[in-house]
């Protein structure tokens, strides 16, 4: 009978004491590493994808009489992800990883809304893109996830350069990116200040997320501010000293 | 060989003689009233998923913004529990079949630290009674031990709130209503008057294993 009283009590004395279910103290926390990752794959690595969708899209315009010619083209670039029935001379899509680009009324200029867009946020981006020759584009976007831009906003202004052939590369990069969440007003602005970021144009269908070279500069402002490089080296991101 | 057969023929021979010699087992003595207590680690609604109540968590700028990676970064999660706790009154019928009417409980923390002086930022919490009836059909009934399995339904009546521990502005929500159910393959309850038990099973009042001592009468 003692036994069983004394089990009892510490058994009690246990269930009683409660339980830590979960602590996430001893984890390490850098939280310019997760806003950069964020912003470079939210709202960089699409102009990425835009510039691979113009480059291929401002070429096919050149040989779309030839279906032959501007299949092998498209397989070219987007490998499997190529379905020759989503080319069209007005338009031509290509996901899960791209998305869908379209002619405009002047030629040279097309309107691209990339794959993913509103996805993980509110902004439903629709970017215009204009050729500028030599397989150099013009990338630029004003969005927001509601008329009054008064809680996500979104703005792009961006030349990219694909004439290398195995590299886009940015000439310039301005984005600039607000958001108004639970009384915190911040604004991020991302540029690529040196040579530009760099990275492998897709081949066959083979993407390469992040920049195999390059610097982002980041600049918060607002109730949180920061200021800090993010570079890549061989699709590695890191934060810079 | 001979020696092999001769012991074989006399356990055969034996197994007559040692059935009708054997101790009849007592009657199972069928208590009708039992109280118990139970406590399980695992609580059923935190296994689940109850993130303490979001609304009433109030707002949170959240992982998918700026302002919340930076917010996350400044501060540490610690989640705490109860545990589970049952106290229910039982009423045998018969050998086999029961009914339980319990009263459960289980309650959580979540609090946020600063990293920087282990100072209590903000607290959300939850907290929730399950009334709840259980059927019991007992399959094996001895004096001593009873092994039986069980199905429970119920209501949870969730309490959450949230606060800043500084000034102690937050916000509560009004209770909640939530479907309750646990399912108890098996358990095992040993003693006579005064008995301990312990349980499997799954469903909203504990996952896994639960342990109580109890008195029938």
């Amino acid at each position: 009978m003692r036994k069983i009283i004394y089990a009892t009590a510490v058994f009690s004395a246990l269930l009683l004491s409660g339980c830590v279910m979960y602590s996430d103290k001893d984890e390490e926390e850098n939280p310019q590493l997760d806003v950069s990752d964020m912003m470079y794959v939210r709202y960089v690595a699409p102009l990425f994808r835009t510039a691979e969708l113009a480059d291929f899209f401002d070429r096919y315009q050149t040989v779309r009489d030839d279906r032959e010619q501007s299949e092998a083209l498209g397989a070219g670039c987007f490998g499997e992800y190529f379905i020759s029935g989503n080319l069209h001379y007005e338009e031509f899509s290509a996901y899960p990883m791209w998305g869908k680009i379209s002619l405009t009324d002047t030629p040279g200029e097309y309107v691209c809304i990339p794959a993913g867009t509103g996805l993980w946020d509110d902004i439903d981006a629709e970017y215009s893109v204009k050729a500028l020759g030599g397989r150099r584009y013009s990338i630029s976007c004003d969005a927001s996830d509601d008329t009054d831009k008064e809680w996500k906003s979104l703005s792009v202004d961006a030349v990219i350069d694909c004439s290398s052939a195995v590299f886009s590369m940015t000439e310039s990069l301005y984005v600039e990116y607000e958001e108004d969440i639970a009384e915190d007003k911040v604004t991020v602005v991302m540029t690529s200040p040196g040579s530009g970021l760099s990275v492998p144009l897709c081949s066959n269908g083979q993407v390469s997320l992040y920049p195999s070279d390059g610097v982002l500069h980041f600049e918060i402002s607002g109730d949180v501010v920061d200021s800090f490089d993010a570079g890549y080296r061989d699709g590695n991101p890191e934060i810079l000293d | 060989m001979n020696r092999f057969v001769v012991i074989i023929l006399s356990l055969l021979l034996s197994f007559p003689l040692s059935a009708g010699v054997k101790r009849e087992r007592p009657p199972f003595d069928l208590r009708k009233h039992e109280f118990a207590l139970s406590g399980a680690v695992f609580p059923g609604r935190y296994a689940f998923g109850y993130d303490f109540d979001s609304d009433a968590a109030g707002h949170d700028a959240g992982y998918g913004s700026v302002a919340g990676l930076y917010d996350d970064a400044r501060t540490y999660n610690k989640e705490r529990v109860t545990d589970s706790w049952v106290l229910s009154y039982t009423y045998n019928f018969t050998d086999a079949f029961s009914l339980s009417a319990g009263l459960g409980y289980e309650g959580g923390w979540s609090e946020y630290y600063s990293r920087a002086d282990d100072s209590k930022i903000r607290v959300a919490e939850c907290h929730y009674i399950t009334p709840m009836v259980t059927a019991r059909f007992s399959w094996l009934n001895r004096n001593l031990v009873r092994m039986y399995s069980s199905a429970g339904a119920g209501v949870s009546v969730a309490f959450a709130k949230a606060y800043n521990v500084a000034d102690g502005t937050g916000n509560a929500k009004s209770p909640q209503a939530h479907l309750s159910l646990q399912l108890t393959p098996v358990g095992i309850s040993v003693g006579r008057d005064l008995f301990g038990f312990f349980e499997i099973g799954v469903g909203t009042v504990y996952v896994g294993g639960c342990l109580g001592i109890g008195y029938r009468f």
